[in-house]
């Protein structure tokens, strides 16, 4: 007995030294921005899903444990909180759904793991289903009355006429053209490179190379040549073209212009945009812009103007050598 | 005296049938040289004295050039070239009466790969138990039996799939046949010769059934037979499809430039007939799976019962073997894409075609899943796997998170207004999971996971007996823990570095995967050795749910090869031949996800619905005479009485 | 006397298998350390045969 008691002693207080500071950490983290709003999620998640399972320990050793039937709704809800309310920003529903779609079927199969389990679970249900006692009855009644009711509510919900924007499946990254003609010269987009992509000895740079310049200042007196594009490109990017105006100062999409745009500018500091793409991709979405998407980027929603009408090649080869190094992200290769 | 030597001419007889009919195997690639040096000579005779030379579209350096041996790719004019049936789209039947060739095709070339080994087993057993021999054998001949049955429909949707053809795409199916031309009648030759192997093979079990003897072996020669020439019949077959994607040994315009391998060994195709004949195994031993899981639920009685579920057990174990390396052999098909067109390589895995590829991400998920359920459920019949009982939610918990990763599209479908909300196009948490180094990671994990379960499943009925057994466990643990981290590791590694270097670290984390799976196996192959069994295995007595764990495997598998099909098919976007012959038809457009998603389903109904006719007609087969059912009604009434 | 002496011995026993864990987890880790080390190299260098 006594035993027992340690344990759940033991456990309780284990719960509290992990999960009191690791919250208080995370909270006061992201309150002050000592962390980012990501960070602190995926730490406040971490720490309910440790506090849910020694609680589920602790109430287990207290000798009481939940029957399945009690604890697969608790589950479902505390997946729900997670994916819709502590993960910020909010996924958008399509994802949400996928998410809690697997849930529902995982929380399913984890009731039914074991034959006694599965017994534990249906049990119930089949006791209200096939019980002649008054109890079993009303819930039967109340069941059959709820059930059809929230199907009723459920199509009435999907009548009504919906006055935000429709779902869009939009491409953000289309497939690229084989070649496009630029400034009345014929870019193939498998293999163009990027020309100023030049070490110290004047040499093509191989894609990860440039990372010793990573970090460094590009607008000192004497650089190397690879920082010396670099700072010539940023003169594009804030001077020449105004990227900034839309991407941003740090090139996170949030520019003065951007809340004007729908969709959004593009962020390059997420590890999803220029990070995946090849640099001769970037060249055509810089050159070509929206009016020159392709078929499949449907419904070609990019305000992105056509750069090549203000913009030499060079210069739109420069800008991209500076995203690439003020991200610090490598462009894709391949091979 | 005389009866040896009928024997020994028998033989004689059988060995020369053998080797005639394994010479023909090597006919195509006679027969396809002659052709195609044949063909070259009619040009130059033609010509003015010399042929007129034309450009391979994808062959460099030497072999660049080959004479012009046959008329460009045509210009296709609607509704001159192409057939129609009224307003229905003419793309969607041809869609169907593909894919439910296909399933047959590759069922019926996947079971006698199963059969082969079934009857290697059976035989290696005689010889040290005739009885357990005999069960793998009979479950062989059984496993046969619905093969031949399917045999006959595949034959018949292959008409049905010419004729569509012809009658739809009439304009493309002239060229592809003026380039294939003779590779087509070898094929439709080889058919005849492997319906003789598969008809001896079958109807001469019984006669050729002499334990482990000469003749058993001769008979699984003949199942060797089979399968050569189903897989020579498959890789001819995937050749004009993979054609399609990358062709070869053509010029721009489409000529045949007189070298029939060059266009048969077109970029695309190596890894598309691996990829196919890995995926073939998978999807049979599931579907022989499903059919043991069909009768194993309609049984009668306890024996019944037990046998179908020991055959699910082996067919599903076949399933997962070649399901394990079939995501390295796609990830290989991928890079070769890649390699082939970067345009479409986008366009499958992050362009027009990404969600398809979520709908496949979601079907992959559901197998490793419901295999892992299957072991978890097929454990309840074995005494002492209580034992591992607690490790189950752990299982399916890491199973989920790698699930969740797994899923994560990298284009989310949302409305603008939640795109705002979400500030991009990527979230700056999910987004992460979108990415390659995750998918890897998680499939690997998941991969890891199910050999864990598996090797647990395989302990579950034994004490250990071997002394080292405790640094078995020790080096276990270690293993997969270690395996695990490695794969972490290089997951996360993989956001700090370029996509280049990125590419290489899906090799060790595979490698990793597979250090578990056959050091892993093997180590606890040797811990097992001369354990004692806790009880014996309660065959039959596998819960309900393990049975439909099995359907959902079969019909999951249809789905994804559904989807994959489509996949692969639509990536052409508006060519027929990729870059040499237009699709000027309607139908030339890439269909809205929910319809291809209906199709594919409609794909899946009517393949199971034919496939339980021929379960149907299994069981048919095995239903006794009421003469027969009375005799044996008194013959165990005699028996209880003694 | 004797209940020492299984005291003991199982906690020889304890050690062995730490230390056993110890081991194997290092070897382990050696061996995916240098299964990366050695992959990672020629797989990047996988050229795609068809380029």
């Amino acid at each position: 007995m006594i035993k027992i008691r340690n344990k759940t002693l033991f456990a309780q207080i284990m719960a509290i030294i992990l999960a009191v500071p690791m919250l208080a950490w995370a909270g006061g983290g992201g309150a002050t921005g000592f962390i980012d709003a990501g960070t602190f999620a995926l730490v406040i998640e971490v720490g309910l899903a440790l506090g849910a399972i020694i609680l589920a320990t602790v109430v287990k050793k207290m000798g009481m444990p939940l029957p399945k039937l009690v604890q697969a709704p608790i589950l479902w809800a505390v997946c729900y909180i997670a994916f819709r309310v502590i993960l910020q920003p909010p996924i958008p529903f399509s994802l949400l759904a996928m998410y809690m779609g697997v849930c529902t079927v995982c929380i399913l199969l984890y009731c039914s793991l074991t034959t006694e389990s599965w017994e534990e679970f249906s049990n119930p249900i089949a006791k209200m289903l096939r019980a002649n006692s008054g109890g079993a009855k009303m819930s039967r009644y109340a069941t059959f009355v709820i059930l059809p009711g929230l199907i009723a509510f459920q199509t009435y919900d999907m009548m009504l006429p919906k006055f935000g924007e429709p779902i869009e499946l939009r491409t953000v990254h289309p497939a690229p053209p084989a070649s496009i003609n630029t400034h009345k010269k014929v870019i193939n987009l498998q293999t163009a490179e990027n020309p100023f992509r030049i070490g110290d000895d004047g040499n093509y740079l191989k894609v990860g190379d440039e990372s010793k310049y990573f970090g460094g200042n590009a607008w000192t007196g004497d650089v190397p040549v690879f920082l010396q594009k670099v700072q010539e490109g940023g003169q594009v990017f804030f001077g020449t073209a105004g990227c900034f105006f839309c991407h941003g100062d740090n090139l996170d999409g949030l520019g003065p212009f951007s809340f004007a745009f729908n969709p959004i500018p593009a962020n390059f500091a997420d590890s999803g945009t220029i990070a995946q793409l090849q640099e001769s991709f970037v060249f055509w979405r810089v050159a070509k812009g929206g009016p020159d998407l392709s078929r499949e980027a449907f419904p070609w929603a990019s305000a992105m103007p056509p750069w090549e009408k203000h913009l030499t090649t060079p210069e739109i080869w420069k800008v991209i050598i500076f995203e690439y190094w003020h991200t610090g992200f490598f462009p894709r290769t391949w091979g | 005296m005389s009866v040896i030597q009928g024997e020994k001419k028998k033989k004689v007889g059988v060995l020369l049938l053998l080797s005639m009919l394994g010479l023909l195997i090597l006919l195509p690639f006679a027969v396809t040289t002659t052709f195609a040096s044949g063909e070259e000579e009619a040009v130059a005779e033609e010509g003015d004295g010399e042929p007129k030379m034309g450009k391979d579209v994808f062959y460099k350096e030497e072999g660049q050039f080959g004479p012009i041996s046959s008329r460009p790719a045509p210009e296709l004019v609607y509704p001159d070239d192409y057939g129609t049936y009224g307003d229905y789209q003419s793309r969607t039947i041809l869609w169907i009466a593909n894919q439910q060739h296909l399933y047959f095709g590759s069922f019926v070339l996947a079971v006698p790969m199963f059969v082969w080994v079934m009857e290697l087993i059976g035989i290696l057993k005689y010889g040290k138990d005739p009885k357990e021999g005999k069960k793998f054998d009979d479950l062989a001949h059984e496993m046969m039996k619905i093969s031949l049955t399917a045999y006959s429909v595949t034959a018949i949707l292959g008409g049905i799939l010419i004729f569509t053809f012809l009658a739809l795409y009439p304009g493309f199916f002239g060229y592809l046949a003026s380039i294939f031309r003779p590779v087509m009648h070898l094929y439709a030759l080889l058919f005849i010769l492997e319906s003789g192997v598969l008809y001896v093979y079958y109807y001469g079990w019984d006669a050729f059934n002499d334990g482990n003897g000469d003749w058993k072996w001769t008979h699984l020669g003949l199942c060797t037979l089979l399968n050569a020439v189903g897989i020579v019949l498959m890789v001819m077959a995937n050749t004009w499809v993979s054609f399609m994607m990358s062709p070869a040994g053509v010029d721009e315009a489409g000529h045949f430039l007189g070298d029939i391998w060059k266009v048969m060994h077109n970029p695309l195709m190596v890894p598309i007939v691996i990829h196919r004949i890995l995926g073939n195994m998978s999807f049979g031993g599931g579907v022989v799976a499903a059919y043991a899981a069909f009768r194993f639920l309609s049984a009668t009685n306890q024996a019944e019962k037990a046998h179908y579920d020991w055959m699910s057990y082996i067919a599903s174990f076949m399933a997962v073997m070649f399901l394990i390396p079939l995501p390295f052999a796609g990830y290989w098909l991928m890079r070769e894409i890649y390699g082939y067109r970067q345009q479409m390589g986008i366009t499958l895995m992050g362009g027009l075609l990404a969600w398809v590829f979520i709908m496949q991400a979601t079907m992959i998920a559901t197998l490793f899943i419901t295999v892992n359920y299957y072991l978890m459920q097929a454990m309840g019949r074995i005494p002492g796997s209580e034992r591992y009982h607690g490790a189950f939610k752990f299982i399916l918990a890491i199973l989920v998170i790698s699930t969740i990763s797994w899923l994560t599209p990298h284009t989310l479908v949302m409305t603008p207004a939640e795109l705002k909300a979400m500030g991009g196009a990527q979230h700056p948490i999910v987004g992460n999971y979108g990415v390659m180094s995750a998918k890897n990671t998680a499939i690997n994990t998941m991969i890891t996971t199910t050999v864990a379960t598996f090797l647990i499943y395989q302990r579950s009925n034994f004490n250990l007996k071997v002394p080292w057994a405790w640094k078995g466990n020790i080096f276990l643990v270690c293993l997969f823990a270690l395996a695990e981290l490695n794969i972490l590791f290089l997951g996360i590694y993989g956001y700090f570095i370029p996509a280049n270097v990125r590419i290489g670290l899906s090799v060790p984390q595979v490698a990793s995967t597979l250090t578990c799976l056959f050091v892993g196996s093997t180590i606890n192959a040797k811990m097992l050795k001369g354990a004692e069994p806790i009880g014996e295995i309660r065959w039959g007595q596998m819960s309900r749910r393990g049975a439909y764990a099995l359907f959902m495997l079969a019909v999951a598998f249809t789905w994804t090869m559904a989807v994959m099909g489509y996949l692969r098919s639509s990536v052409r976007l508006h060519w027929h031949v990729n870059e040499i012959l237009r699709d000027n038809s309607p139908w030339a457009f890439t269909n809205p996800l929910g319809y291809a998603g209906n199709i594919n389903s409609l794909n899946v109904l009517l393949f199971w619905t034919m496939l339980l006719f021929v379960f149907w007609l299994a069981s048919l087969y095995a239903t006794k005479s009421p003469l027969a059912r009375e005799a044996e009604a008194r013959g165990e009434v005699v028996a209880a009485s003694h | 006397m004797s209940d020492n002496n299984e005291e003991t011995g199982k906690a020889g026993m304890g050690a062995k298998i730490v230390f056993a864990a110890i081991c194997t987890a290092a070897l382990t880790f050696y061996y995916f350390v240098a299964l990366n080390w050695v992959l990672m190299g020629p797989a990047q260098n996988l050229a795609y045969p068809y380029k």
